[in-house]
C-alpha cells in the first residue's frame, strides 16, 4: 500500500494514537483518516505497536517509589546542585553546591618552589664539601634570579645573560651555577629527583620565604 | 487537602513543583504518580530489563535533588527522560567495567536488545518487537518517544540531543523500516 502524500497529517498520526492532540486537531485528522486507506492502515499499525511497546515496560509499584522518593528528598537532606540549564549529572554521591570543589592536584607554585630548592641544594653540594678545592669548584657562571615561587612556565631561560643584572636587586632565590655545566648523567639524575619530588610536595615550605644565596665561596 | 491523586490531578507540573518548593511533599508524590510509568516505558525502550523500578526511583531522586536547576524551557517529562537516559548509560558503563569490557557502544546495545526479543511469547507482539529491534538505537529511541509518549519533535530532540528536523527524519525512517519488516514476516 502506498503512503499518504499528506506528510504533515501523516506525521501527526502517532500523536493521534497517543491521544495527545488537541480535540479540534484530532477531529480534523480523524476526518482525513476516515477517507484515507493508507492513513487508516498506518494508524492501526501505530496503535498496535504502541500497545506492544507499552506492555513491554514493567508495571511499577508507583506508590512505593513515591514513598522512597519523598523520603530521600525530604528537605534537610544534602542536595545535589548542577550547572543551570543542563540535566543533572549522574554521580553516586550527593553534595551541596556550597562545598568548594576539592583540588587533588598539587598547586603549581608549590612544585616550582620545591623544584627550585632541589636545584639549589643539588648545585650547592660540591660547594659545601670541606675538601672542595679550587680545581673542583665550579667556575663562576652567570647567575639567575627569579621569584621563589615562580611557575616553571614563567622561569626565564637560565642560560640567558640578560637576567644577570637582576641578581643584585633581587631578594629571591639565587642559583650560583648553570645547568649547562651538568653532565648528562647528572642532569638525568636531577630530573628523576624532580619527578619524585613532584609527587610528594604538599605544601609550600616556609624556608622559601627567606632568600637563599649560594656562591662559589660557600654559604 | 485529601488524597494527592484527587487534588493534584488538575494541577500542572509547574504548579506541583511550586508546591513542592513550598514544602508540600504530596506534590512530589503526585509528580511520581504522573510520570513513573512513562519513565518505565522509556527505560524499556533503551533496552533496560532489570531493576527498572530502581531506575525510575533514582531518576526522581536525582530530579528532585536538582529541581532548582530545572528550567521550564522543556517539559518536566522531557527533563526526567534526559536524567533517566544518563542513568541508563551510567549503568551500562558500570556493567562494562565489571566485565572488563570496553566503553558502551551502540553495537552492544543492539545485541542485548536482540537477544531479549526471542523471549516474546505472543506472535503478533513478537513481530512488532523484532521489527523495532531492527532499528538503530537512535531510531528506536525517537520512534518510541513519538509513538508511546506522543512527544513533539522539539522535545524528543532535547532527550536524544539532536535537532528537530533530524528527529523527524529518524521517525519516518523508523516507520518505513517497521512497515517493511512487518510485511516481510
Amino acid at each position: 500500500m502506498t503512503e499518504c502524500l499528506n506528510e504533515d497529517l501523516r506525521d501527526l498520526l502517532p500523536l493521534l494514537a497517543h491521544g495527545s492532540l488537541p480535540a479540534a486537531e484530532a477531529a480534523r485528522l480523524r476526518a482525513h483518516v476516515a477517507a484515507c486507506a493508507a492513513c487508516t492502515a498506518e494508524l492501526a499499525s501505530l496503535e498496535s505497536i504502541r500497545q506492544v511497546l507499552a506492555a513491554r515496560a514493567p508495571q511499577l509499584d508507583v506508590s512505593a517509589i513515591a514513598m522512597a522518593v519523598t523520603a530521600a528528598t525530604s528537605r534537610g537532606t544534602p542536595v545535589l546542585r548542577v550547572v543551570p540549564g543542563d540535566a543533572p549529572a549522574v554521580k553516586p554521591s550527593t553534595t551541596t553546591s556550597t562545598v568548594a570543589p576539592r583540588r587533588s592536584w598539587v598547586p603549581r607554585h608549590s612544585i616550582a618552589a620545591a623544584a627550585s630548592i632541589l636545584v639549589v641544594v643539588s648545585l650547592s653540594i660540591p660547594l659545601l664539601r670541606p675538601d672542595a678545592s679550587p680545581d673542583t669548584a665550579p667556575l663562576p657562571m652567570p647567575t639567575v634570579a627569579g621569584p621563589a615561587v615562580a611557575s616553571p612556565i614563567d622561569t626565564p631561560d637560565v642560560t640567558t645573560p640578560d637576567v644577570v643584572p637582576a641578581v643584585a636587586a633581587s631578594e629571591g632565590l639565587v642559583v650560583a651555577d648553570g645547568l649547562s655545566d651538568l653532565s648528562d648523567a647528572a642532569l638525568e639524575s636531577l630530573l628523576m629527583e624532580l619527578e619524585t619530588l613532584e609527587a610528594t610536595v604538599s605544601a609550600e615550605p616556609g624556608s622559601l620565604r627567606r632568600p637563599l644565596v649560594a656562591t662559589p665561596g660557600g654559604l | 487537602m485529601g488524597d494527592p491523586k484527587s487534588w493534584t490531578s488538575e494541577a500542572t507540573d509547574a504548579e506541583l513543583i511550586a508546591q513542592w518548593h513550598g514544602g508540600d511533599q504530596r506534590a512530589a508524590t503526585a509528580l511520581v504518580h504522573r510520570h513513573a510509568q512513562a519513565l518505565s516505558r522509556f527505560a524499556a525502550s533503551l533496552g533496560e530489563r532489570d531493576g527498572i523500578d530502581e531506575l525510575v526511583q533514582d531518576t526522581f531522586v536525582r530530579a528532585f535533588q536538582s529541581l532548582d536547576s530545572f528550567r521550564a524551557d522543556s517539559s518536566l517529562r522531557t527533563w526526567l527522560f534526559t536524567i533517566c537516559k544518563r542513568l541508563v548509560l551510567d549503568r551500562k558503563r558500570s556493567e562494562r567495567r565489571r566485565r572488563n569490557q570496553v566503553e558502551l557502544d551502540e553495537g552492544h546495545a543492539v545485541a542485548e536488545y536482540d537477544a531479549l526479543d526471542g523471549m516474546v511469547a505472543e506472535e503478533a507482539a513478537g513481530r512488532v518487537e523484532r521489527a523495532v529491534a531492527k532499528l538503530t538505537p537512535l531510531q528506536r529511541e525517537v520512534f518510541t518517544l513519538r509513538v508511546t509518549e506522543g512527544m513533539p519533535y522539539g522535545e524528543i530532540a532535547k532527550v536524544v540531543e539532536s535537532t528537530e528536523g533530524a528527529c523527524r527524519v529518524h521517525y519516518h525512517n523508523a516507520m518505513k523500516l517497521i512497515k517493511e519488516s512487518l510485511s516481510d514476516d
